[in-house]
């Protein structure tokens, strides 16, 4: 996570971060790499939203929070803890 | 990845940064007056893409529905008008920059500073390819 995070720092387009070899070695974890992310977005929001989406096949941000980097985290961190997959 | 890797035409003399970093907002949304959404195409855009196009054009597309014209690559500065520099590579759009007022070029880097630069080429070159297009469009009233 920190090597895409050193690699993006300068980038804007989310799909050429995402593509990013780190990001795609997160994605390719599957479900087991989920809760690190949700630890890493409750510590620090970021753009893990192309991640989660790819491997929940969810998308649990409303239209009205699309865009808001806190409030996109806000929205998957309340679906992780609906969905049991973090502790409060 | 250091600034100087990232922007090779980036001097101490030819930029200085102009706020703290942010992960709120990115380059496109800075360029086009917003610093608190992250502009990207199916999240936050204000016209519809293809799902999967991430190119140039859609960045073009982007800031023609906002009022800008091409201008080719004429980065001077016009009385009255305003200007965006556009930058990508073959698979993406990369950056997009704003002309200031005294002629100077405002950008967001990725997610970290602002910075004011000289002209749109010092940052080209490194991560964000190469200064693909100008767009113009008169200074709103």
């Amino acid at each position: 996570m920190r090597q895409w995070k050193e690699e993006s720092r300068f980038l804007s387009n989310t799909a050429q971060m995402a593509m990013l070899k780190p990001y795609q070695r997160i994605i390719g974890m599957g479900w087991s790499a989920v809760p690190l992310i949700l630890e890493e977005l409750r510590r620090e929001p970021d753009q893990w939203f192309w991640a989660l989406e790819a491997i929940t096949d969810d998308n649990p941000v409303p239209l009205q929070a699309a865009g808001k980097v806190r409030l996109m985290a806000q929205a998957w961190l309340e679906w992780a803890t609906k969905q049991g997959l973090l502790r409060t | 990845m250091t600034p100087t890797e990232a922007f090779p035409g980036l001097t101490p003399n030819n930029h200085h940064t102009t706020s703290p970093a942010s992960d709120d907002y990115n380059c496109i949304a800075w360029s086009a007056g917003d610093n608190e959404n992250w502009w990207q195409p199916n999240v936050f855009w204000p016209i519809q893409t293809s799902p999967n196009d991430f190119g140039i054009g859609v960045l073009e597309q982007l800031f023609h529905a906002l009022g800008y014209e091409d201008c080719g690559l004429d980065f001077s500065l016009e009385l009255g008008i305003e200007k965006v520099a556009l930058f990508g590579n073959s698979l993406y759009y990369t950056h997009s920059a704003r002309q200031l007022p005294n002629g100077k070029w405002t950008s967001k880097l990725g997610k970290a500073e602002d910075i004011e630069h000289d002209t749109p080429q010092i940052i080209a070159g490194g991560v964000y390819g190469e200064l693909v297009q100008v767009m113009k469009r008169p200074i709103p009233t």
